[in-house]
């Protein structure tokens, strides 16, 4: 039978939506907690993201060369940039820059002085930047690593072809051309109405507490089923063959447009509310419609993870309990609650593997990069799979109870 | 008035366990112990025990709801082991735990139940009301579950029992912590089914209903079952039935 011509799953729907208009305290709950968190933590962390988004000045730097001139081109250009210069090791720790914790990344590869010749082709290094960086600061710090560049490519031909004037002097002319120093320079995605700053509070707040809301379905929810599993409606709902999968797919259609309710309100609060109350506005960008995508993910995994909780749990209380426990530590970790900015690695790297860091980023992506809408499709899949795996583990665990 | 006799003596709705063991994890002692029992069609049946027993184990087994670890049961000829979902069709079940939604009301909470078996809105509606009528609770309509009594939930859980009119109606206490006068009510719609042909199946504690409402009964304690027949075969009089049942169980509480 088809799920939408299913009497039980059409009767459960119906059911779900008495039972929750029954309930206008404890769905208001899920709209007025997270609104106030967003007021209070946009306007409560307005200076401090202020702040950041002027103290991050920091370039990548990764040397897979490590010869006299990549060295010295890092001594060169640090000399010189008002930018601070960070040496990484690994290629994994350029992401760091589409995480919006520096502004570019450089990476030489090895074999710097081969390519150094006059006679070899292709780019010297790997010039990245972050849509945030401005276009002044991004010509300055091009021009400064060819200029050192070029340099650099002069010490190199003199010391080598020293006492052979008439061949030195020709390729000394050819080296120094400007297209001598060819560097392959890279933007991250960006917009045109792209922002030139981070994240400022409210950009930080909103995205952050709209995934936050919908994870905290996940309390409502969870003691929905076990109120269904104490009462014995589910054993009831068995006898007319009702299949643990119909009924938690009958939660999941009312759920998924409350979390969508959610995340409209959140993003009217932050366009008008928050600047009216002296915040700084949100703007959604040119593809608010990628949005979509990115919120019915971030719900479907909500009200996965909150049917797993549901059958597992063994009482109201303990379901409370665990989906409590599991949200905070979740907003914790996922720079819900502290911008995962200002966290150290490690936990940032703790970070990475929660769902709400997933579902933030996902935001962020359409939000803060203004990536293209596909930028955030990986997070999305990663939400559904992890929404769709938690429901099978939910419906195997009711069955399993059957003992 | 609830359907006309649709399901008669003359099919074959009775109820078979054979042989049926359940032990539950991590339990040193089983549930159920090589339990047999039949329970001829149209006929009510009783099933006595203290708590603990094995009586609601029984019923969930009987339903599919929980697996067993062995034996066969039937219901109306259908093995629950090839088609449980065709046996779980045949029957009617008022759990002991109501098993209503709190904050629909009464009309709100049949109504779920009738169009999730596929009824019509219009067949739902004449299913509701009729099963309202037949248990008392059509002036309560429009109540909210949590709003009712105890003996109000009950009938209502009976209400839910009767949708559909299963020829199979398994009742696992439906007296429980009910007024008087429901009390009654049921016991008479329930005689009222019986005449009709449907089989019943009732779990219960109180021995003066059983003796009131059924032919046959058994006793079951600790998982096994200690007798199973023809209630005036366990005793003639309530006081020989109650002295049999406590030397058969060594419940005093019952």
């Amino acid at each position: 039978m088809r799920p939408f011509t299913n009497p039980v799953l059409q009767a459960l729907i119906r059911k779900e939506w008495i039972v929750l208009r029954r309930d206008p305290f404890g769905l208001a709950v899920l709209f007025l907690m997270p609104a106030l968190f967003i007021l209070v933590m946009s306007l409560a962390l307005q200076d401090v993201m202020d702040r950041r988004r002027t103290d991050i000045r920091e370039v990548l730097w990764l040397d897979q060369d490590g010869s006299y001139f990549s060295v010295e081109l890092l001594q060169r250009v640090s000399a010189q940039s008002p930018l601070q210069f960070r040496r990484v090791q690994n290629v994994a720790d350029l992401d760091r820059l589409g995480r919006g914790y520096a502004v570019a990344s450089v990476q030489i590869p090895p074999n710097l002085p081969v390519r150094l010749d006059p006679d070899a082709v292709g780019p010297l290094l790997t010039l990245a930047f972050d849509p945030v960086l401005d276009t002044p600061s991004r010509a300055r710090l091009t021009a400064e690593l060819q200029g050192n560049l070029l340099g650099l490519k002069a010490e190199y031909l003199a010391e080598d072809l020293l006492g052979l004037p008439q061949a030195e002097a020709e390729m000394m002319r050819k080296a120094l051309r400007p297209e001598g120093v060819a560097l392959d320079i890279r933007g991250l995605p960006h917009h045109a109405d792209a922002p030139t700053t981070l994240p400022d509070a409210t950009q930080q707040s909103v995205p952050a507490w709209i995934v936050f809301a919908m994870f905290f379905v996940i309390m409502p929810l969870s003691t929905s089923v076990i109120g269904e599993r104490g009462t014995g409606t589910l054993q009831r709902l068995a006898m007319i063959n009702a299949t643990p999968s119909t009924l938690l797919l009958a939660k999941v259609p009312l759920y998924l447009g409350i979390t969508l309710l959610q995340a409209l309100v959140m993003l009217g609060i932050g366009m008008w509310l928050v600047p009216a109350l002296g915040g700084a506005p949100l703007h959604l960008g040119s593809h608010a419609w990628a949005l979509l995508p990115i919120t019915l993910a971030t719900g479907f995994a909500a009200i996965g993870v909150a049917l797993l909780i549901a059958a597992i749990a063994g009482s109201a209380v303990q379901a409370t309990t665990i989906g409590g426990a599991v949200n905070l530590l979740m907003a914790a970790v996922s720079g819900i609650m502290v911008p995962r900015a200002v966290m150290p690695e490690s936990l940032q790297l703790i970070g990475a593997v929660s769902p709400m860091a997933w579902a933030v980023d996902g935001y962020w992506d359409i939000i803060l990069r203004q990536s293209p809408p596909s930028a955030s499709f990986p997070e999305c899949a990663a939400l559904l799979i992890l929404g769709s795996v938690c429901m099978g583990l939910a419906s195997r665990w009711l069955k399993m109870e059957n003992g | 008035m609830i359907h006309p006799a649709k399901y008669t003596r003359a099919m074959n709705n009775s109820l078979i366990f054979k042989e049926v063991s359940k032990t539950w994890r991590g339990a040193s002692t089983p549930a159920l112990d090589r339990l047999t029992l039949e329970v001829p069609a149209g006929s009510a049946f009783g099933l006595l025990g203290p708590n603990g027993a094995g009586k609601s184990t029984l019923i969930n087994i009987l339903l599919g709801l929980v697996r067993k670890d062995s034996g066969v049961v039937s219901a109306g000829g259908i093995s629950l082991d090839s088609d449980p979902m065709a046996l779980r069709r045949l029957c009617g079940l008022a759990p002991q735990t109501p098993g209503l939604y709190p904050t629909l009301t009464v009309r709100e909470n049949l109504e779920v139940f009738a169009r999730a078996r596929g009824m019509t809105h219009a067949a739902a509606r004449d299913a509701v009301d009729e099963c309202m009528t037949a248990t008392g609770i059509h002036t309560r309509a429009d109540q909210r579950a949590d709003q009712l009594s105890g003996g109000l939930r009950q009938r209502l859980n009976v209400s839910l029992a009767l949708l559909g009119n299963p020829p199979i109606l398994i009742l696992d206490e439906p007296t429980s912590g009910v007024d008087l006068q429901s009390r009654r009510l049921i016991l008479d719609l329930l005689k009222e089914q019986k005449q009709r042909g449907v089989t019943l199946l009732y779990a219960s504690h109180e021995l003066d209903e059983v003796e009131e409402l059924c032919d046959r009964l058994a006793i079951i304690a600790e998982g096994h079952c200690r007798f199973s027949g023809e209630i005036h075969e366990a005793g003639s009089t309530h006081a020989e039935l109650a002295r049999h049942y406590f030397e058969l169980t060594g419940d005093l509480a019952a």
